[in-house]
């Protein structure tokens, strides 16, 4: 049993054995090779072609439907060989004529010298070198989180193995090199060139001819284009494979790196703090579930690492013009990544479900009316994110790994996983007489009661000394509640002709507060503020530039919880 | 450089004479013309014609038509042209120059002239 081609000869169908159609485009090739376009190269072939197909046609009838390896010798000695038929006209350059009858290399699967697949030594091949070290190269890059693995059988599924005896032949041909790497792109240039003159030749005749030529010329030149454009892709084509191939292989390391949890995703937070944490990390603040983890994973896996695969791939084949065999490689390529899609898509709705509703818990405090008739507010820094300009703290925190999403942090303190989110705090009228601080701590669930629970959770503190009231920086929440957007929103409730003092450690936890002269939560610390019956008015603002435009930050829950949702994206 | 590549190099000069003046018979297509020739002993391989007509083609000397055949793909017909006959006219004379002076020069050259 053969294996069949089926082949276009001068318009003709034909089914052609695969040794046979080896020897045939050999043959077509070499004539081809004697010859550049301007000699009338494709005319000669295709005479050449339409005789051939005409001689084979007599060969085949209802008996015998396959041409054979015999048929085709037989043609060609009576067609000649490319020497015989060429050898009367005046050659058209010796340099072609060589080229030609040599075979150019291309990279194929050794199958007489392999340990695995022949990979190896097929690529040994290609480049002259010794199989050893190019094995070894694979072996050791097999512990780059085994991405050398990965490229292994992405080689061993790109490459074909040399099979036939005239694809044994490609694989030892004209050695590829700079020098005739450097060839090949003079002679498509030379193809380019060759192209434009033959249409400036056109040009300067048609404009002789004048009117009916037009139309002819201006078909002419587009199709001048399209060569120029098709031939400096082609060159443009290896050069970009060859970066495709370089940042693909980049990424995989990457990927397969974050995803295995060796290597580090780098995150800066707005201090300025670099932290390494793995993509596992990254996960773990989301799912509580192991199984759903590794779902992510596979899904994220197969949605970003099968792109970067195919850009590997079609890179390879690019590089080392590697004809398609089958289309099985894309389809199952492009299958995977739908079913990455997929998997991706139902985790984020599973997860989507997380945020379903939202639950509170409410704590009101009275605080005492301090004799002054002025309340001091102060923030004491419990959290992880230390006071700027502060280099030692910084080390520290840089041992500890902190990771930002929005308001919300994570850091390991003493081994285990800690979260932290900044509170908000504002300054309200009081409906009384006296000063009143009320707690809310929300926090998102898939169902009321399982969020309220996790707002119950919430842990934050404040205290009373005479008249200062000291307020936590943050709030904790227990690692394993995960990421269901937390928050504590402090409102303290001024009465009418009390006073409060904004102290400036509460930069990190003041938000918008509203008053009469719309200061910027900024320029209202260090100051004394009176609550009036119209809201607060500043006691130590005088010959201060006070803006007077209203401040564009946003109160709005839903809007804070969209920006921290975009944060975490970034992250991710 | 041996016998027979002597022999084929002498046979491709005349070559492109040949093809003339089997065309100026009447039109022809590649196949027939290679029958006349290789009855002659002319052609030793088919390969060798079409870059020769292509060539006369593009001189001017040869025009063709297509003409649909029943077995095989369609077949080209060639053609003199006017310049085309006027060249064999030019040719023709050239050879019979060409044959009388060969024999004029291998019989001076033979030891016993045969008169």
């Amino acid at each position: 049993m053969n294996k069949t081609f089926t082949i276009n000869l001068g318009g003709i169908v034909f089914h052609i054995e695969e040794d046979a159609f080896d020897v045939l485009s050999q043959y077509l090739n070499a004539i081809k090779g004697h010859y550049t376009h301007a000699q009338g190269r494709d005319e000669i072939l295709a005479d050449i072609e339409a005789r051939l197909a005409e001689l084979l046609s007599t060969k085949v009838g209802k008996n015998r439907q396959a041409l054979v390896l015999a048929d085709i010798q037989e043609v060609i000695g009576l067609m000649g060989k490319p020497e015989d038929i060429f050898g009367g006209e005046p050659a058209s350059d010796p340099a072609p004529t060589d080229q030609a009858e040599k075979i150019r290399r291309r990279v194929y699967r050794d199958p007489d010298d392999k340990v695995i697949g022949g990979v190896c030594s097929g690529i040994a091949n290609y480049f002259d070198f010794d199989p050893l070290w190019i094995r070894l190269a694979f072996a050791v890059s097999f512990f780059a989180f085994g991405s050398g693995f990965l490229f292994y059988i992405l080689l061993l599924i790109v490459i074909p193995e040399a099979k036939t005896a005239s694809e044994k032949l490609e694989m030892r041909g004209e050695r590829v090199d700079i020098h005739s790497i450097g060839k090949t792109v003079n002679e498509e240039m030379g193809r380019v060139k060759e192209r434009v003159n033959s249409l400036a030749e056109e040009a300067k005749n048609s404009a002789r001819r004048a009117r009916p030529a037009a139309r002819n010329l201006s078909e002419k030149v587009l199709n001048a284009l399209y060569d120029v454009s098709y031939y400096t892709l082609r060159v443009g084509a290896k050069f970009f494979a060859a970066i495709f191939v370089v940042v693909g292989l980049a990424l995989m390391v990457a990927l397969m790196g974050s995803l295995f949890g060796f290597g580090g995703l780098i995150h800066i937070s707005n201090n300025g703090i670099s932290s390494s944490y793995s993509l596992k990390d990254v996960f773990l603040i989301f799912f509580n579930d192991e199984d759903k983890m590794a779902l992510v994973g596979i899904g994220l896996f197969l949605l970003i690492g099968i792109p970067l695969l195919m850009l590997v791939y079609k890179g390879l084949r690019i590089l080392f013009r590697i004809p398609v065999r089958n289309r099985a490689v894309s389809i199952t390529a492009s299958l995977l990544f739908l079913l990455g899609v997929a998997i991706c898509l139902w985790m984020a709705i599973d997860l989507g479900a997380e945020f379903k509703t939202t639950g509170r818990q409410v704590q009101a405090e009275e605080i005492k009316t301090p004799k002054g008739g002025v309340l001091y507010i102060e923030a004491k820094n419990n959290g992880p994110i230390p006071d700027e300009e502060d280099d030692e703290d910084l080390q520290a925190l840089d041992e500890k790994t902190l990771l930002q999403l929005g308001k919300w942090n994570l850091l390991r303190r003493d081994g285990k996983a800690i979260a932290y989110g900044n509170a908000q705090f504002d300054v309200l009228p009081s409906k009384t007489d006296s000063f009143e601080l009320v707690i809310f701590r929300i926090a998102s669930g898939a169902t009321k009661k399982e969020a309220t629970a996790r707002a119950n959770s919430i842990q934050y503190r404040f205290a009373q000394l005479d008249s200062v009231v000291q307020l936590d920086n943050y709030y904790e929440t227990a690692y394993d509640q995960k990421w269901r957007n937390q928050k504590v929103k402090i409102r303290l409730r001024v009465p009418v002709g009390k006073a409060v003092f904004l102290s400036p450690s509460l930069k990190n936890i003041l938000f918008d507060v509203e008053n009469v002269s719309n200061t910027l939560d900024g320029d209202m610390m260090g100051r004394r503020w009176v609550m009036q019956s119209d809201g607060l008015h500043c006691m130590d603002c005088k010959g201060i530039n006070t803006r007077s435009e209203s401040s564009d930050w946003d109160d709005d829950e839903e809007e804070s919880s969209k920006k921290s949702d975009q944060k975490k994206e970034k992250v991710l | 450089m041996n016998l027979d590549q002597s022999k084929a190099q002498m046979r491709k000069g005349l070559l492109e004479f040949c093809i003339l003046s089997v065309l100026a018979g009447g039109e022809a297509y590649p196949s027939g013309i290679l029958e006349r020739l290789k009855r002659s002993g002319l052609l030793v391989v088919e390969g060798t014609l079409y870059p020769l007509l292509t060539r006369l083609k593009n001189d001017g000397w040869l025009s063709y038509r297509w003409e649909e055949s029943n077995a095989g793909p369609p077949r080209k017909y060639y053609r003199l042209t006017e310049e085309g006959h006027t060249a064999l006219t030019e040719l023709t004379a050239a050879w019979h120059t060409l044959v009388e002076s060969i024999n004029q020069t291998l019989a001076s050259q033979q030891t016993t002239p045969t008169l």
